[in-house]
């Protein structure tokens, strides 16, 4: 069926581990063989803080999805998030040197290979580096120049990139667990690859995927990736907030953001009671809904106007013709698009995974959208050969570990 | 925004750096539509004015800019029907959108009629928050007139307790004194204009005074005492004259002026500041003469601030603003570290029972040490932090996004009223 081994992808989530192993049809389709998970443990905003209770609930969820796919895995995609993860744009220029002045395939990997060596602080290692625009003596916004005349090839990249030290703790914790690591990506990319029709790429966008620990954000404009970034902040807050503000446990205070949050304040409803179930060492008593969803409401706002921000400062909101796309767990909280359209003033919907098939309690969740986004780059990554080389070559120089066999 | 900048550039003279920044910001409709009436009155520059409502219809025609529809998701568009509690929520949900706008200002005013949904409600919230920034903030509540009804006055009333608590100073506008004071003929329309106007003159004086130096200086710092120790309500006067009867004419206005109760308000007073402009042809007879009769109505030792500026463009003409108040307190403490005290006065209270020496049961108000004053800091560091305290703070903007979003912006829940 398909001339591709299976590909798996790990989550190490703040909520929860998650793997996914998969199959690559011919067609770019997908097809879920099988689904581990795991509640997170040792993860605080999408980084490693305990390194040993992290191991185990990758252990746990590897096993899960081996034991779902009836298969053993070996080798898998892992996914970084984290708010150490930013992009910048980098432009690489060369002249054409040939006397015809005509641009060819060489010239074009030249160019790129310039404007990818980017002088990062030893601190940080890039993730990815995608092209958005070629230039030919100054003309703008040229998808493929090959074949073109001119005297000067420019390129912007977008080059993302993450601290060295949190990833390589996310490596660890999936060597530790027995498996290999055949490349990283980044949770907001691997968002929008699962989600975006090539037509919101065109018409411009942005996912913003809600985590546990991070929101991670990605932004298009004709028909490339304009900017990306992630905030250390995610539905962990939300809790936090709720359990503070009412007084009640963090396991109580996320059972009623599941169950009766609201992004958005609903003025009939506000004054109604909620009773809270008994937590362990408290009597039961009552919230009212206007005081659960007014502290849902300020952090989720606060946290759409620092990704606004964000956005707003490389100039892109006008940019965005398809909206926004919403992703992760946080996607499923009620009223969230509402909010999402006010505070963008976008048209604002919850993204699915698209071209997916199997387990459908699975493919239908935003929650899985970037893992199985992950498995769309690992698709990608396998099918081309010439994958670059920067980011493999830095995993398997990792030592210390398990070899890299 | 500040035209007599530019034109202070264009014509080369001396550049004056503009010493406090002030906005205007009018709430709710009746708010709006003062702020939009004076802001028509200062074509050539006055202070910023910004206009905040839950209406969109009337936002859509209003022509200050900038302005902000308030809860949009709270009331769905549809303002705020006279629900204070609505308003309230309105600007519980926008309070992150307002920040642009009133980030930056030395002192803020804040005017809006009283006894309806969006002023009554959305004011105390927006106040609160400006403490929160330290601004100085001033509250012009027009309170609503007698066929309004009761209920009204009584929400009205309720509104300026509450004000009162969260603005440095309320200055209540009593409408229906304006009803004295106008010939029966005159219009609706343009009876709310004399109100603006006063208020209009009041705003006006004050910017001038503190945007650049005056001939007798007053300071920002001179408003904010008065303001500051005035136990939060003030009155003010206001009024004019022109010609060469203009000192005589405006000080006989400013006593008859409604919201001074015919200058009765001057004789109980207890800190005056009298902030007199003119044009270039002011003379220092004007001002001792104005300075002199207004004070002789004023008690002895009463704490007076007197100014006086001068605007190029008047001619023959000069206008009086006296802002009062009852009260003189001496702060013995900060309002912040007013609060600390009062909390930690309650953290310490005995229970008053008896048997003293035994130990309080579990949850009542225990025997604490006098350590528990660093107990408001805790809250915020620790606390609040919660189950991010292990983890590395999320710092952006100089804020630390760890901790509860509603904390930051001063959001009260329903059971800490």
């Amino acid at each position: 069926m398909s001339d591709y081994p299976p590909i798996v992808a790990l989550e190490l989530g703040t909520t929860k581990a998650r793997c996914v192993v998969a199959e690559i049809r011919d067609d770019d389709h997908l097809m879920i063989l099988g689904v581990g998970e795991c509640e997170s443990r040792g993860i605080r905003k999408s980084e490693v803080i305990n390194l040993d209770t992290a191991i185990s609930c990758v252990k746990i969820a590897i096993d899960n999805a081996e034991e779902s796919a009836n298969a053993i895995l070996k080798e898998v995609y892992l996914m970084a998030s984290g708010g150490s993860i930013q992009s910048l744009v980098n432009r690489g220029s060369i002249p054409i040197m040939s006397d015809d002045h005509e641009i060819i395939r060489e010239d074009i990997n030249h160019v790129i290979q310039t404007a990818r060596n980017l002088s990062l602080s030893d601190e940080r290692q890039i993730l990815h580096s995608i092209c958005q625009h070629f230039y030919v003596d100054d003309q703008k916004g040229i998808t493929n120049p090959e074949g073109m005349e001119g005297y000067k090839l420019s390129v912007d990249m977008l080059i993302i990139h993450g601290l060295v030290g949190r990833l390589r703790n996310l490596v660890r914790a999936a060597r530790s667990a027995s498996v290999e690591v055949v490349n990283i990506a980044y949770g907001g990319l691997c968002a929008a690859l699962a989600t975006l029709t090539p037509e919101d790429k065109h018409s411009g966008c942005m996912v913003i995927d809600l985590g546990g620990g991070t929101t991670d954000f990605i932004a298009y404009a004709d028909n490339a990736i304009a900017t990306a970034g992630s905030l250390a902040i995610g539905g962990d807050h939300v809790t936090n907030d709720i359990s503070s503000g009412l007084r009640i446990s963090s396991a109580t205070a996320e059972k009623l953001k599941i169950e009766a949050g609201s992004a958005v304040v609903n003025l009939p409803q506000r004054m109604n009671k909620l009773p809270i179930p008994d937590d362990p060492g408290s009597s039961a008593r009552v919230v009212r809904y206007g005081d659960l969803h007014t502290i849902i409401h300020a952090r989720m706002e606060e946290l759409f106007q620092l990704v606004r921000g964000q956005v707003k400062q490389k100039d892109l909101l006008h940019r965005l013709g398809s909206g926004i796309i919403l992703t992760g767990g946080g996607a499923n909280l009620t009223g969230v698009t509402e909010l999402g359209e006010k505070v963008f003033g976008l048209p604002c919907r919850v993204g699915r995974p698209r071209d997916v098939s199997g387990f459908t309690s699975v493919i239908n969740m935003p929650d899985y959208a970037a893992p199985l986004g992950l498995l769309r780059f690992a698709a990608r990554d396998v099918k081309s050969h010439a994958s670059a080389p920067g980011i493999r070559g830095w995993i398997k120089g990792l030592l210390g570990f398990r070899s890299a066999s | 925004m500040n035209l007599n900048v530019d034109q202070d550039y264009l014509f080369g003279k001396t550049e004056v750096p503009q010493r406090s920044r002030v906005l205007v910001l009018g709430i709710g409709g009746a708010g709006g539509n003062m702020v939009r009436r004076m802001a028509a009155r200062w074509p050539n520059g006055g202070p910023d004015v910004a206009v905040v409502d839950t209406d969109p219809q009337s936002l859509a025609v209003c022509p200050v800019n900038p302005s902000l529809l308030l809860g949009e998701l709270t009331t769905q568009r549809l303002s705020s029907g006279s629900d204070t509690e609505a308003g309230r929520m309105a600007a519980e949900e926008s309070i992150g959108r307002l920040e642009p706008i009133l980030v930056g200002y030395d002192l803020v005013f804040l005017v809006c009629g009283m006894g309806g949904g969006t002023g009554t409600g959305a004011a105390p919230v927006i106040a609160d928050y400006l403490h929160k920034l330290e601004t100085l903030t001033l509250c012009f509540a027009a309170m609503p007139f007698g066929f309004e009804g009761d209920r009204r006055a009584r929400t009205a009333a309720d509104g300026v307790r509450t004000l009162q608590d969260k603005c440095d100073a309320v200055i209540v506008l009593p409408n229906e004194k304006l009803i004295d004071l106008l010939e029966p003929q005159t219009g609706l329309e343009s009876s709310f204009r004399i109100s603006d106007d006063h208020v209009a003159t009041c705003i006006y004086a004050l910017w001038k005074l503190l945007s650049r130096p005056g001939v007798i200086n007053l300071d920002f710092a001179d408003v904010r005492k008065l303001v500051e120790r005035s136990g939060g309500l003030c009155s003010f006067g206001h009024g004019s004259g022109q010609g060469k009867t203009r000192s005589a004419d405006a000080i006989r206005t400013l006593l008859s002026s409604p919201w001074l109760e015919q200058g009765a308000v001057l004789g109980h007073a207890a800190s005056l500041m009298i902030n007199i402009l003119g044009g270039p042809d002011m003379t220092l007879a004007d001002v001792q003469g104005v300075i002199g009769e207004i004070t002789a109505k004023a008690p002895k030792g009463i704490h007076l601030f007197v100014g006086a500026s001068v605007d190029g463009d008047w001619r023959d003409r000069l206008a009086i603003t006296v802002l009062t108040a009852e009260q003189w307190r001496d702060p013995v403490i900060s309002r912040d570290e007013a609060d600390e005290i009062v909390t930690d006065y309650l953290d310490n209270l005995e229970p008053p029972q008896e048997g003293r020496e035994s130990a309080p049961s579990a949850g009542a108000v225990g025997l604490k040490t006098p350590v528990q004053s660093d107990l408001p800091l805790e809250k915020v560091t620790g606390e609040g932090r919660g189950r991010f305290s292990a983890a590395e703070p999320t710092i952006i903007n100089g804020q630390d996004i760890d901790i509860p979003t509603y904390l930051r912006r001063g959001l009260k829940l329903s059971f800490e009223r």
